[in-house]
């Protein structure tokens, strides 16, 4: 019984006295300890340079601290091969502020990158990728070379590729940063629904706004350190 | 599940606009030119070594010389009889056989000419000897025996001449595996550096593809997959020039006497794998390009 319950509360991502260094740089991040439950919903916050983008680079696997442990599902990412991070990655999602869209693609085939990376059948994709970006209301525009789509409907497509494998941890940073406010409002919609799913949401943003209308705890980040900053109220 | 490797079509790096492509494309076709050219030379130098090692070990020529105008044709007859019963007598002969007038004056044609009166000359008449096994025939005894029996034949022992061609040859061969190890080395080299340049392109396409899971070889599948088709192509286009080389050194050698290097001819297994050349050459560079993307990604990301 109290394995069971171990298991059901371990965390997604455990940092015990962590510290980011880039080269001979002073520290982005000094000692800093964090775990975040399943089925969490946060806001990442800070002023810029605090070092938000680099701790959720460490959350997705791209970034080793220079000191401390990480684990990621319970795996530790200091010991981790290449392969095993892979594996592990697709458990991901991620959205990024500059979007990081293959430009050279679609909007259909950016969002079937991690599907196709699953080695999903194509048949499947499509049913997949047509109903997502129905969703976020890009189902004209699919076929549309990403080079050639407008900021937000750029920002819909990097989140449509985020979270079409169902991912159990989604990273966001300025999701809705780039989108007119019913655009936001469906996107945030979409991020809690995915959170009621068991989805662990981490959303770094500057909206106060947005942190004031969902109210979810905030993990914030000044002077290298972070401070959690619990939820007023439960909406 | 879909054959990832086999839908190209979905490939997430722009692999068919890079720059490198067309240097690629060349040095592969040259490279595959080079390295068959020089096989079929290997191959047609193995031949008229093992020809010649044929010579060598299978037979020798026993020559008589011409009987003299007061001896009849009966005298002469019994000259040459008198020696083929000695070798056919001697242990480790197979056959012995007189070669005919005729062949005699074709042989004779390209040195003296085709008009020449052959007939008017004093020819010696020649044994072709066949042995069982030359490795273990004693030509020294039956050559002091042969002087003992009949003082006017003398063995003709072309061994000693032939070795030193064999020699030479083997030489060739030598450096015809050394250039074929340098075409190689050389095409492998350009591979390398063409996809750790591709992959320094492609560096940010990569990231992103890591970050949603990609493994190095989901990545190097799709160099694998580039390079098989460039590398088909080019090697066909190689292979063609190739055999429109040979074809044309054929046809102008054949007009040359070739007395010794006429074995030196492609036997149907030779040319089935020079045709198969782009087959290897594309599989070579499939191979390659999965294992310095693979070898890359460790190194740089």
């Amino acid at each position: 019984m109290d394995a069971h319950k171990n298991i059901l509360t371990e965390p997604i991502v455990d940092m015990q006295n962590v510290s980011i260094r880039y080269g001979k740089d002073p520290e982005v991040l000094s000692n800093i300890k964090l775990r975040l439950e399943k089925g969490s919903f946060h806001f990442l916050t800070g002023k810029s340079g605090a070092g938000k983008t680099s701790l959720l680079s460490m959350m997705y696997l791209a970034l080793k601290p220079s000191s401390g442990t990480v684990l990621v599902f319970g795996s530790n990412i200091g010991y981790m091969n290449r392969d095993s991070m892979a594996m592990l990655r697709r458990r991901i999602g991620v959205v990024f502020q500059d979007f990081r869209l293959l430009e050279h693609l679609s909007a259909y085939d950016n969002v079937a990158v991690p599907l196709r990376i699953r080695g999903m059948s194509e048949t499947e994709i499509k049913k997949r990728v047509k109903e997502l970006l129905s969703w976020v209301e890009l189902d004209k525009s699919m076929d549309k070379i990403c080079s050639t789509l407008s900021g937000g409907e750029k920002q819909r497509v990097a989140i449509a590729r985020a979270v079409i494998n169902r991912p159990e941890i989604l990273l966001a940073d300025e999701p809705t940063g780039n989108v007119d406010n019913d655009i936001a409002s469906k996107l945030m919609k979409l991020f809690v629904e995915l959170n009621k799913l068991g989805t662990t949401v981490v959303i770094a943003t500057h909206s106060k706004d947005l942190i004031a209308e969902y109210n979810y705890p905030q993990i914030h980040l000044e002077n290298k350190s972070l401070k959690i900053i619990p939820a007023l109220r439960r909406i | 599940m879909k054959n990832r490797f086999l839908s190209f079509k979905n490939s997430e790096l722009p692999l068919k606009y890079d720059k490198a492509n067309l240097f690629l494309e060349i040095s592969t076709a040259v490279s595959v030119f080079l390295f068959s050219i020089t096989l079929a030379a290997y191959f047609m130098i193995s031949a008229v070594i093992s020809s010649w090692n044929k010579n060598i070990v299978d037979g020798l020529t026993v020559q008589i010389k011409p009987a003299s105008e007061e001896l009849s044709t009966e005298e002469s007859q019994m000259r040459i009889n008198k020696v083929i019963m000695f070798f056919e007598g001697l242990s480790g002969v197979e056959k012995v056989r007189l070669v005919s007038e005729p062949k005699i004056k074709k042989l004779m044609a390209p040195w003296l000419g085709a008009d020449a009166d052959i007939d008017a000359l004093p020819l010696p008449k020649l044994l072709n000897v066949r042995l069982k096994d030359g490795k273990t025939f004693d030509y020294a005894a039956a050559k002091a025996s042969l002087s003992d029996v009949a003082p006017y034949a003398s063995i003709d022992n072309h061994g000693i001449w032939l070795k030193k061609l064999i020699k030479s040859a083997a030489s060739l061969k030598i450096l015809s595996l050394f250039i074929l190890i340098l075409v190689l080395t050389a095409a492998v080299f350009s591979l390398f550096y063409a996809v750790s340049t591709s992959l320094k392109v492609h560096q940010h396409i990569i990231e992103i593809l890591h970050v949603m899971g990609a493994t190095d070889s989901y990545v190097a599948k799709q160099y694998a997959f580039r390079s098989f088709w460039l590398g088909l192509i080019s090697s066909i286009c190689g292979t063609l020039i190739t055999l429109i080389a040979l074809f044309a050194i054929s046809k102008l050698s054949s007009g040359l006497e070739t007395g010794l290097v006429g074995a030196a001819n492609l036997s149907s297994t030779h040319w089935f794998v020079l045709c198969s050349m782009p087959i290897y050459a594309s599989v070579l560079s499939m191979i390659m390009a999965y294992l310095s993307v693979k070898h890359t990604l460790g190194k740089i990301m």
